[in-house]
């Protein structure tokens, strides 16, 4: 059970992760951080 | 015990479940630790999600929500207070010239005792060589 404020979501017992992997791809994830690569506090070179 | 400290990327892999094999054994095998900076940018992530075949038509603001509940972190994933080693990242960011997070997941790694695990796609020199001066263990892992 995710209590999301305005709703809450019902989902089977470990599904819930594949919700994440949804919501953020591991490609968008990687093109992501590389838009942030000019940032001088995150940046991971 | 053996820890691991893992940056944003494999964090990611960990909360979605999507761990490739060596992951998974490194997951199974240490105590799994993040940093504070590595969990920022992982959540800095999802604020800027667009979604994909599930999620995709959720309207923004109940994305963010919906992924602000799934990162929460379990208690088993480790990230040291700032308090503990904010002064060695000082000392760190100084003395090796590197960000402020790559300076705290040296310091953080360095504290715990612990190797320090990153995506190889994003496999730094800078951190690398903080580590590897800082008698940090770093690892590269494949997605």
């Amino acid at each position: 059970v995710i209590d999301l404020g305005f709703a809450v979501l019902t989902v089977p017992a470990g599904e819930a992760p594949k919700l994440l992997g949804d919501l953020l791809s591991r490609e968008d994830h990687a093109a992501f951080v590389s838009s942030l690569a000019d940032d001088p506090d995150l940046a991971t070179t | 015990v053996s820890r691991v400290v893992i940056d944003y990327h494999l964090l990611r892999d960990v909360l979605a479940a999507e761990q490739g094999r060596r992951l998974t054994r490194l997951t199974t095998t240490n105590e799994v630790t993040t940093t504070n900076l590595y969990y920022v940018r992982l959540c800095k992530s999802v604020v800027g999600s667009r979604g994909g075949t599930l999620t995709g038509s959720w309207a923004p603001d109940r994305r963010r929500e919906l992924g602000r509940r799934l990162l929460e972190l379990p208690d088993s994933i480790v990230i040291l207070p700032m308090r503990l080693i904010g002064y060695r990242m000082a000392e760190l960011a100084e003395s090796q010239r590197l960000s402020t997070l790559g300076a705290e997941a040296v310091a953080a790694a360095e504290h715990l005792g612990a190797s320090l695990c990153v995506w190889d796609g994003d496999d730094g020199p800078g951190i690398r060589e903080a580590a590897r001066s800082a008698g940090v263990t770093y690892r590269t892992i494949p997605l």
